[in-house]
C-alpha cells in the first residue's frame, strides 16, 4: 500500500526538520566547535559562578569590560549545583565556562584531571601574588604550581558578645560558679571554657528580653548543610597535634583517623553541648539558622565566616558592635596519634581551622586560545589588590586572603562594612592569628571529598540524634572513609594526594 | 484497493509522487524512536552497565574495571541502605493511605456541594500549584522552626512543651508526612472527583429510594464504580512516595542521624553528588526493581478486587 504525500504533511516534516535544526542551534555552547569558542569580532568572556557571588563579580567587573570592548556572559548557579556542574564538566571534559569561580576543596578533582590552565607569571606579578598568605596560596597550587587565582579567605573564627564577658556583675558571678574568668578580648581560650560559658549563659534573661529563654552557643550541625565545617572547627584542637601534619587520614599510610579519642571526645563534647546549652532545634541548626540565633541575640557565642560581615548589617544584627572574636579555642591535651597517647601542654594548644579554604578563581583549560589573553586580563582584573579590597571590605561574603588586607583597618572600620575601629582590629587580628597559625589546619582537598564529607556528617549526626554511641559514630565514620579510599585507587594514592593538597 | 485508490485523479494540493505505507510509519516514528532511544532507552542500558563496574567520575587516573555483582552485594549488605529503605517504605505507608482518605472524603463532600464548588475545587488545588521546594521551606523551616515557630509558640503560649519538629527522628518523619499529605492529598481530590463524577447519579438515587443507607450506597455502589481510576490515583502517588526527595532534602537533609533519609537521596549524594556512580547505579535498579514488583502486585490486587466487584 502506498501513500501519497500531501503539501500538508510536506510542511509538517519541513517544520519538524527545521524545528530539531533551530533547537540543536540554541543548545548550550553551540558557537564555535563546541569548546565554547566565540565566532564573534568580539572576544567574549564566559564566566560561572554562584548566583550571589556572581552578580557581585559581574557588577564589579562590567564597567571594565565595556571600557576594553569584551562580551561576557554570566552562567549562575546555586551552590551545590555549581560544585555539581563543575565537577561533571571536569570528568566529562567538556567546557563549562572559560573563568569560573570553584570551591577550594575540591581543588584535587579539578586541578589533578588537568582541567585547569597554569596561572602565568606575567599574571601573578600583575596581581602582586606575594602579597597573598601563604596558607592561601597552598589552596591555589597543586605541587608547586599555581593553578588558581585568589577570591576569598574562608575561615571558621569564634565570635562571642564582648560586651556581656565585659560585664564585671556577670563576670563575678561567672567565675565565682566556674573558676573560669570571663575575657572581652579573647573570648574562650579553650574548649573547657567554652563550655563552661556555655552552660552559664543559658536559662536566664541575659538579654533583657523578658523570658528566661537564652542559650550559651549556636553551632552549624545540620546533615547535609554544612556539619562537616561545624564539627571540625570543634575537633580539631583534641585531633591535630602541632608536631604531626596529619588529621584526617594518615598522610603515610592512608588510614582514617576520625575515630581516635580526640575526635571522640570532640564529638562527645559537641553533642552534648548543642543538647543542652543552644536553642530549641539547636541540633539541626544550618550555618545560616546559628548565625542568625547569634546577631539575634539568642546565645553568647558561636563559630562561623560570616559572623563579621553580617553582624555590621542593621537589617540583619541586633549586636551590631558587641562582638569580639578570635581564631577557634584550643584545648591543655591533644591527642598524639602517632604516639597513640593524650598529650599535656602548658599553654593551650590551638588548631584553627581553615574550613572550605574559600572559592577561588580558576581558567579552564578548554579555553580557546583566540580569547585567551582577554581572559588573562579579566582574571587580572578581577583578583589585583585593589579589586581585593572592595571585595573583601563590601558585603560580598568575600574574606580576607592578603598580608595587605589584614593591615587595611581603616578600609574595614570605616568603609562600606563600616565595622568601627575596634571592630575591625578585633576582627582582622582573628583573621591573622588564624591564617597564619602555625598548627592551622587545612581543610580536607583530596579527592573524592564530597563522599568523606557525606561519610562524616552521617556518622556525627546519628550521634547527634543519639541512634549511636560517639565511639560508635566515628568507627563507622572511620571504616567509611577507608572504603571511600580504596574505592578512589588506593589508601597510599590517597595518602599521596592528601601530601599534595597540604603542599608536603 | 491500491489499485483503486491510485486510479483516483489526486486532489488538488497533493503532490505528484508517493512513499510506501511501511516506510512512511518508519519515517513518522523515527523522531519518537530517536529520542526514546537517546533520552530513555540509553541511559537506562548505561545505568546498567555501570552498576556492574567501579565506575567513580572523579577519581582521575584510574581505570574503571568490571566487578560483577559487587555493588549488589554491597547494597545487600549494608546498613546504611537498609535504613533508607525502610525509611522509604515508612513514608510511603505513612502519606499514601493518609493522602487516600482526606482526598476521598474531600472529594465525596465536594460532590454534593451545588454553591461554590469551583470555588472550593481551585482552593483544594492550590497546594499542587506550589514547588515541594517551597512547601517544605515555607511550612517545614518555617512554620515548624522549633524556637521561634508560630506553631511552637502556640503550643508553648498554651502551656506545653514545645515539640522537637525536625531534630528528633520520629518527629522529623512525622513532620514530613504532615507537608507531604498536606500537598499531595489535593491531588487525591482531583483524581477522585473525576471518578466520582463518573459515577451515574440515577444508580444512587435507585439504591436510596430502594432503603440503602448512605454508607451502604458508598461500598457498594460508588466505591466499585470508582475503584480504577482510584487505583490509578493511588499507583501514582506509591510511585512518588518511593521517590521522594526534595522535601527532605530542604527539611532535614535525611537527619537528624539518617531518621529520614530516602532511598532517592541516598542515590543522589552517592551518584551525583559523590560521583560514585557504579553504587548509585545499583541503587537505582535495586529501587526500580522494588517499584516494579509492588507496582505489579498492586495492579493485580486492584485487578483481583475489580473481578470479584463485578461477580
Amino acid at each position: 500500500m502506498g501513500r501519497d504525500l500531501t503539501r500538508r504533511d510536506f510542511l509538517r516534516l519541513s517544520g519538524t526538520a527545521a524545528g530539531i535544526t533551530a533547537l540543536a542551534a540554541c543548545a548550550p555552547g553551540a558557537p564555535g566547535d563546541g569548546t565554547g569558542v566565540a565566532q564573534a569580532e568580539q572576544a567574549v568572556i564566559r564566566y560561572a559562578g554562584l548566583e550571589g557571588m556572581g552578580a557581585t563579580v559581574e557588577r564589579f567587573i562590567l564597567p571594565w569590560l565595556e571600557e576594553v570592548g569584551y562580551g561576557w556572559e554570566r552562567g549562575s548557579f546555586g551552590q551545590q549545583e555549581l560544585t555539581d556542574k563543575i565537577m561533571q564538566s571536569v570528568a566529562t571534559d567538556t567546557y563549562l565556562a572559560d573563568v569560573f569561580q570553584f570551591p577550594s576543596n575540591a581543588r584535587s578533582d579539578v586541578i589533578n584531571a588537568g582541567a585547569l590552565y597554569p596561572i602565568p607569571d606575567f599574571v601573578l606579578d600583575a596581581i602582586d601574588f606575594d602579597d597573598v598568605l601563604p596558607s592561601i596560596v597552598g589552596t591555589l597550587s597543586w605541587g608547586g604550581q599555581v593553578y588558581a587565582l585568589p577570591y576569598d579567605g574562608d575561615i571558621h573564627y569564634s565570635s562571642f558578645r564582648k560586651d556581656l564577658f565585659a560585664d564585671s556583675a556577670i563576670a563575678a558571678d561567672f567565675e565565682a560558679q566556674t573558676g573560669y574568668q570571663l575575657d572581652p578580648e579573647s573570648g574562650a581560650k579553650t574548649w573547657d571554657e567554652w563550655r563552661a560559658i556555655a552552660e552559664h549563659f543559658t536559662g536566664w534573661d541575659w538579654n533583657g528580653n523578658g523570658e528566661e529563654d537564652d542559650y550559651g552557643i549556636a553551632t552549624m550541625n545540620k546533615r547535609g548543610d554544612t556539619l562537616w565545617w561545624g564539627f571540625h572547627s570543634r575537633a580539631t584542637a583534641y585531633a591535630k597535634h602541632p608536631d604531626d601534619p596529619s588529621y584526617f587520614i594518615d598522610i603515610d599510610t592512608g588510614e582514617a583517623r576520625v575515630n581516635n579519642p580526640g575526635f571522640v571526645r570532640a564529638l562527645t563534647e559537641w553533642v552534648e553541648e548543642n543538647q543542652n546549652w543552644s536553642p530549641p532545634g539547636g541540633t539541626g541548626y544550618t550555618y545560616g539558622d546559628s548565625l542568625n540565633a547569634m546577631n539575634g541575640g539568642r546565645v553568647v557565642q558561636t563559630y562561623n565566616w560570616d559572623a563579621v560581615t553580617t553582624a555590621a548589617a542593621g537589617e540583619f544584627s541586633v549586636i551590631q558592635g558587641k562582638q569580639g572574636y578570635n581564631h577557634l579555642p584550643g584545648s591543655y591535651e591533644v591527642y598524639n596519634h602517632k604516639e597513640g597517647g593524650w598529650e599535656s601542654f602548658e599553654e593551650p594548644s590551638a588548631a584553627p581551622f581553615l574550613a572550605f579554604g574559600g572559592w577561588v578563581i580558576a581558567v579552564s583549560a578548554l579555553t580557546d586560545d583566540s580569547v585567551i589573553e582577554q581572559v588573562w586580563n579579566m582574571a587580572i582584573e578581577l583578583t589585583k589588590p585593589e579589586s581585593g579590597i572592595w571585595f573583601v571590605t563590601n558585603l560580598t561574603g568575600c574574606s580576607p586572603y592578603r598580608f595587605s588586607q589584614l593591615e587595611a583597618v581603616d578600609e574595614f572600620a570605616n568603609g562600606p562594612l563600616q565595622l568601627g575601629e575596634e571592630v575591625a582590629v578585633d576582627y582582622l587580628n582573628a583573621a591573622k592569628a588564624t591564617l597564619d597559625h602555625p598548627n592551622a589546619v587545612t581543610d580536607q582537598a583530596f579527592g573524592g571529598w564530597v563522599q568523606y564529607r557525606d561519610a562524616l556528617e552521617l556518622g556525627v549526626s546519628k550521634a547527634m540524634a543519639n541512634e549511636i554511641d560517639p565511639q560508635g559514630a566515628m568507627d563507622e565514620v572511620a571504616a567509611a572513609f577507608d572504603e571511600i579510599s580504596d574505592r578512589m585507587g588506593g589508601k597510599e594514592r590517597q595518602a599521596e594526594l592528601y601530601r599534595l593538597t597540604l603542599g608536603l | 484497493m491500491a489499485t483503486a485508490q491510485r486510479s483516483v485523479p489526486p486532489a488538488r494540493g497533493v503532490l505528484q509522487f508517493s512513499i510506501h505505507d511501511r516506510l512512511w510509519k518508519w519515517l513518522l516514528l523515527l523522531p519518537s524512536l530517536l529520542m526514546t532511544t537517546v533520552l530513555f532507552i540509553a541511559p537506562v542500558v548505561w545505568t546498567l552497565y555501570a552498576a556492574f563496574t567501579d565506575l567513580h567520575l572523579f577519581r582521575v587516573g584510574v581505570e574503571t574495571e568490571w566487578v560483577g555483582l559487587y555493588n549488589f552485594q554491597k547494597l545487600l549488605g549494608n546498613s546504611s541502605f537498609w535504613r533508607t529503605a525502610r525509611n522509604t517504605v515508612v513514608f510511603m505507608l505513612g502519606v499514601v493511605p493518609m493522602q487516600f482518605l482526606i482526598g476521598m472524603v474531600l472529594a465525596v463532600c465536594l460532590d454534593n456541594v451545588t454553591r461554590g464548588l469551583k470555588l472550593f475545587r481551585t482552593w483544594f488545588l492550590m497546594p499542587l500549584m506550589v514547588s515541594p521546594v517551597v512547601v517544605a521551606f515555607v511550612i517545614g523551616r518555617m512554620l515548624f522552626q522549633e524556637d521561634i515557630g508560630p506553631i511552637n509558640s502556640l503550643i508553648r503560649w498554651l502551656g506545653f512543651e514545645g515539640i522537637p519538629w525536625l531534630t528528633h527522628p520520629n518527629w522529623a518523619m512525622f513532620t514530613i508526612m504532615v507537608i507531604d499529605v498536606w500537598q499531595w492529598s489535593s491531588f487525591m481530590i482531583l483524581m477522585l472527583m473525576a471518578g466520582l463524577q463518573g459515577v451515574p447519579y440515577d444508580l444512587r438515587e435507585a439504591a436510596s429510594i430502594d432503603g440503602a443507607s448512605f454508607w451502604q450506597t458508598f461500598f457498594r455502589i460508588t466505591l466499585p464504580l470508582v475503584l480504577p481510576i482510584a487505583a490509578t490515583a493511588l499507583l501514582i502517588r506509591i510511585i512518588d512516595a518511593f521517590k521522594v526527595v526534595d522535601i527532605i532534602m530542604v527539611l532535614t537533609g535525611g537527619g537528624p542521624g539518617q531518621a529520614t533519609e530516602s532511598v532517592t537521596l541516598a542515590i543522589y549524594r552517592a551518584g551525583v553528588k559523590g560521583g560514585d556512580l557504579a553504587f548509585g547505579s545499583s541503587q537505582a535498579y535495586f529501587l526500580l526493581l522494588v517499584m516494579v514488583v509492588f507496582g505489579g502486585a498492586f495492579l493485580a490486587l486492584t485487578r483481583r478486587t475489580m473481578s470479584q466487584t463485578k461477580d
